[in-house]
């Protein structure tokens, strides 16, 4: 038995933007670059960990939102497009770099990589990444759970029980068509837990969650171990606790690992830096500048002056922190030992778009971590949540503290001077929708379509991204455009169906524009 | 981390410098939008200082014309209306439900908000009777409320155009319920409308420490939709398995030592620790 664990979660999760009635749209290159950044990378370090039969066990949570736009035909050709006219900018990046060896050798890196970006999703995963991810799940390294339908920030939802029930059953209901099995653990929004959730989550059938650090320090009874193992909710469902030290060392964007002098520059992108006449073909049609992807410099220093990246030295970068990160975790279990009677649990959730849009080497980094684990100790061991329950079904009761993983611990970031506005809209249109649900028991025809509509559109409106976006201010007019807009088509849906006249023509609208869950079906949130 | 999560174009509002520059009588339709009492007796600069209070003070709100007064910091002016569809009546969120209804949430232990709703004749006796409306928050932690048992309330003068309010709680983890009413000048209380019971979060380390361990065993299943209730088999522990395990020492015990003492709100001993550890944590935002 090794000395210790290391539970490494990766959360993967966008918003739902698709806007067929746009041929461009700007915030959906959100999940086009979380693509080519995140995703297509870390599916390269994951298979090629299992071809040179390296053993692992990584849990990736990811939201339903994120999985339907992966597997949403319009949104991959339009990836292929978005592929194709990087590949179109960056060989005239080589043009324009010839003579300057330090950025030509970066332009080249950038144009192989694109050209492999568009191979490997055209021809190796026939545009759907997700059959991918599955497989992986199949070979026994991923553990893939889910989270909330649309990310829903479930406290503050609280105010409707039908409104948390929904969100949780449609994203579970929503995995199990697309994975095939009903997920084991759940990744809640935020890490957004009160007391009481616990049991609606075990009524989805579900057997795990997670929380903030405090979540689980805050716990009543106190929990003997902190949050170096699991307490079982009176429910019997489990809750894991975010581990602060590991979290630090990767998160923090200064003294974390990411800031690193030698690591690629996020902020410095030709998009942003090149003569306008030159780049104007590959930023927004309206000329906005606009991040391209390709960047050029490391971060240097703390100043704005900036050198050209050395991608050798970046990647040897990796490898030593790394190490530094396992060593530290080694350290942390040998000082843990002391005080518990079972191998520590170290849990290290992060958001699954650092490794590799914002933190370009994270892929790197992870697959220097898993093979060091795998093969230069013993000491600390990769595991999954189930796995760990499975050795360890003996735990601690205790009913965790009602908290979030936001800034200062709790609901401020989704609850403030500007977002407040939205919950008496949101609680609202969630109450009259139940009302409809309870009134019709088994509608059919054009009724039924109406009511999975509106869930649709409840469940849209309910995004913990659009307060988010309000609170951060990036991006927060089309946030607040979104949330009118799914608003407002349940309240038009709710008054049609009320007085059965429902207009068709606008409904199949509805339809096409808001497609996401498919096989959604109202009458499976009736209480 | 100070790292945005996306990035956008940027539009910075012209509002504020517009004010700067705007006549006298353009300022005044400023205000009357405000709905800035006196207006007509400001002079340009005072209507100036007056609307930059405003604007700076009015969150997020979809609608300029009812300014809403919130506890958070400044808010950016007012978006502009998105595309709604367009059909009578649906160009924008309403106002108004016209049903009456008292609603609050959770902010974080220490504060609460509160938002609400009047029918119309709910708003008509309001405006009819010209007594003073108070927002009254109960304690009612651990007790089952009848309307007169509550632990101690207190009220909150509150400005009902603003439809919402954030009340600050001296102490974390109570159950709190409010009503909205009338407060009378011969101490009766009449009410209007009667909110959700909130529970606020825990700010510190619980005091109690009995351990009650648990096993769950999992029973696989094919479906979700397959009998729910028996996915999770519980068996409760009444005497821990190994009897040494609770004298051995515990995960807390250095930190207990370090701190001195274990206190329940945040104020110094374990809790404020506690807190000090999570607060230099990075967290999103």
């Amino acid at each position: 038995m090794p000395a210790g664990y290391l539970s490494l979660i990766l959360h993967g999760h966008l918003p739902y933007v698709r806007h067929p009635e746009h041929s461009y749209f700007l915030e959906e290159n959100w999940f086009y670059e979380a693509l080519s950044d995140t995703y297509l990378p870390l599916l390269d370090v994951f298979e090629g960990l299992v071809r040179d039969e390296i053993p692992f066990r990584l849990t990736l949570s990811l939201s339903p939102t994120l999985i339907s736009m992966m597997t949403d035909p319009l949104l991959q050709a339009r990836y292929i497009r978005h592929l194709n006219r990087l590949i179109e900018l960056s060989e005239k990046e080589l043009d324009r770099t010839r003579h300057q060896p330090e950025f030509h050798n970066l332009a080249r890196m950038y144009y192989d990589r694109f050209s492999r970006s568009r191979d490997r999703f055209e021809n190796q995963y026939a545009c759907n990444l997700l059959p991918a991810f599955g497989r992986l799940e199949n070979e026994g390294v991923l553990e893939i759970i889910t989270t909330a339908a649309t990310h829903g920030f479930l406290p503050l939802l609280n105010v409707q029980p039908f409104a948390v029930r929904t969100q949780l059953l449609a994203g579970v209901d929503y995995f199990e068509q697309v994975m095939g099995h009903p997920p084991a653990g759940i990744w809640l929004p935020e890490c957004g837990y009160y007391p009481g959730l616990d049991q609606i989550i075990k009524d989805a059938g579900i057997r795990y969650f997670f929380v903030e650090t405090h979540g689980l320090t805050y716990a009543q009874p106190r929990p003997r171990y902190g949050i170096y193992a699991p307490a079982y909710c009176p429910s019997g469902v489990a809750a894991f606790g975010r581990d602060i030290e590991s979290s630090k060392q990767v998160w923090s964007a200064e003294e974390g690992y990411p800031g690193d002098y030698y690591y690629r520059e996020y902020y410095r992108d030709i998009g942003l830096d090149l003569d306008f006449d030159y780049i104007r073909p590959f930023i927004h049609p309206d000329g906005i500048r606009i991040n391209t992807g390709i960047k050029y410099y490391r971060i240097t220093g703390k100043t704005d002056y900036k050198e050209a990246y050395i991608p050798s030295t970046a990647h040897e970068k990796t490898a030593w922190h790394a190490g530094n990160f396992l060593f530290n975790r080694q350290k942390q279990v040998e000082f843990l030992a002391q005080t518990m009677d079972r191998p520590p649990l170290m849990v290290a959730p992060y958001d699954a778009e650092l490794f590799g849009h914002w933190w370009f080497e994270g892929p790197g980094w992870i697959n220097m971590l898993i093979r060091k684990m795998a093969c230069d100790q013993d000491t600390v061991r990769l595991i999954t949540p189930s796995d760990y329950l499975e050795e360890f079904p003996v735990n601690q009761e205790a009913t965790p503290s009602a908290s979030s993983w936001g800034n200062k611990g709790y609901n401020d970031v989704w609850l403030n001077g500007r977002n407040d506005w939205i919950y008496r809209h949101l609680h609202r249109a969630a109450r009259r929708l139940e009302e409809l649900v309870n009134r019709h028991p088994d509608a059919g025809g054009k009724t039924l379509r109406a009511l999975n509509q509106a869930v649709r559109e409840l469940l849209l409106a309910q995004s913990s991204d659009w307060p988010f976006m309000m609170k951060t201010g990036q991006a927060s007019e089309y946030a607040v455009k979104r949330f009118k807009d799914h608003t407002l088509r349940l309240l038009r849906l709710t008054d049609e169906i009320k007085s059965g006249s429902i207009d068709e023509g606008w409904l199949k609208e509805l339809e096409e524009k808001d497609n996401i869950f498919p096989h959604i079906d109202y009458r499976r949130f009736r209480l | 981390m100070k790292r945005t999560r996306r990035k956008s174009r940027s539009r910075k509002s012209k509002k504020k410098s517009n004010i700067m520059e705007a006549k006298r009588p353009e300022l005044l339709a400023m205000a009357k939008s405000f709905g800035i009492k006196g207006r007509h007796r400001m002079t340009r600069d005072e209507l100036i200082s007056a609307l930059e209070l405003h604007i700076k003070r009015a969150p997020d709100t979809e609608d300029p014309e009812r300014p809403v007064r919130s506890a958070e910091g400044p808010a950016l002016p007012v978006p502009p209306s998105p595309e709604i569809p367009k059909r009578q009546g649906y160009y924008d969120l309403p106002w108004s439900y016209g049903e009456t209804e008292l609603v609050l949430m959770p902010v974080d232990p220490y504060l609460i908000y509160a938002y609400w709703d009047f029918s119309p004749n709910d708003w008509k006796d309001i405006q009819d009777k010209r007594e003073r409306v108070v927002l009254r928050i109960y304690d009612v932690t651990m007790i089952r409320f009848n309307g007169t048992n509550a632990h101690h309330f207190f009220d909150v003068p509150v400005t009902l155009e603003s439809q919402n309010w954030y009340i600050h709680i001296w102490s974390a983890e109570k159950a709190l319920l409010a009503d909205m009413g009338w407060s009378l000048p011969d101490g009766s209380f009449h009410l209007i409308s009667r909110s959700n019971v909130i529970h606020t979060p825990r700010a510190g380390v619980s005091a109690f420490d009995e351990t009650r361990w648990l096993e769950v065993r999992h029973a696989r299943r094919k479906s979700a939709r397959q009998d729910l209730l028996r996915t999770l088999q519980l068996k409760r522990m009444t005497a821990p398995r190994d009897k040494d395990r609770d004298k051995r020492p515990s995960f807390w015990d250095p930190l207990i030592a370090e701190a001195g003492s274990i206190t329940k709100d945040g104020e110094g001993g374990l809790s404020s620790r506690g807190i000090q550890i999570i607060s230099k944590t990075n967290k999103r935002d």
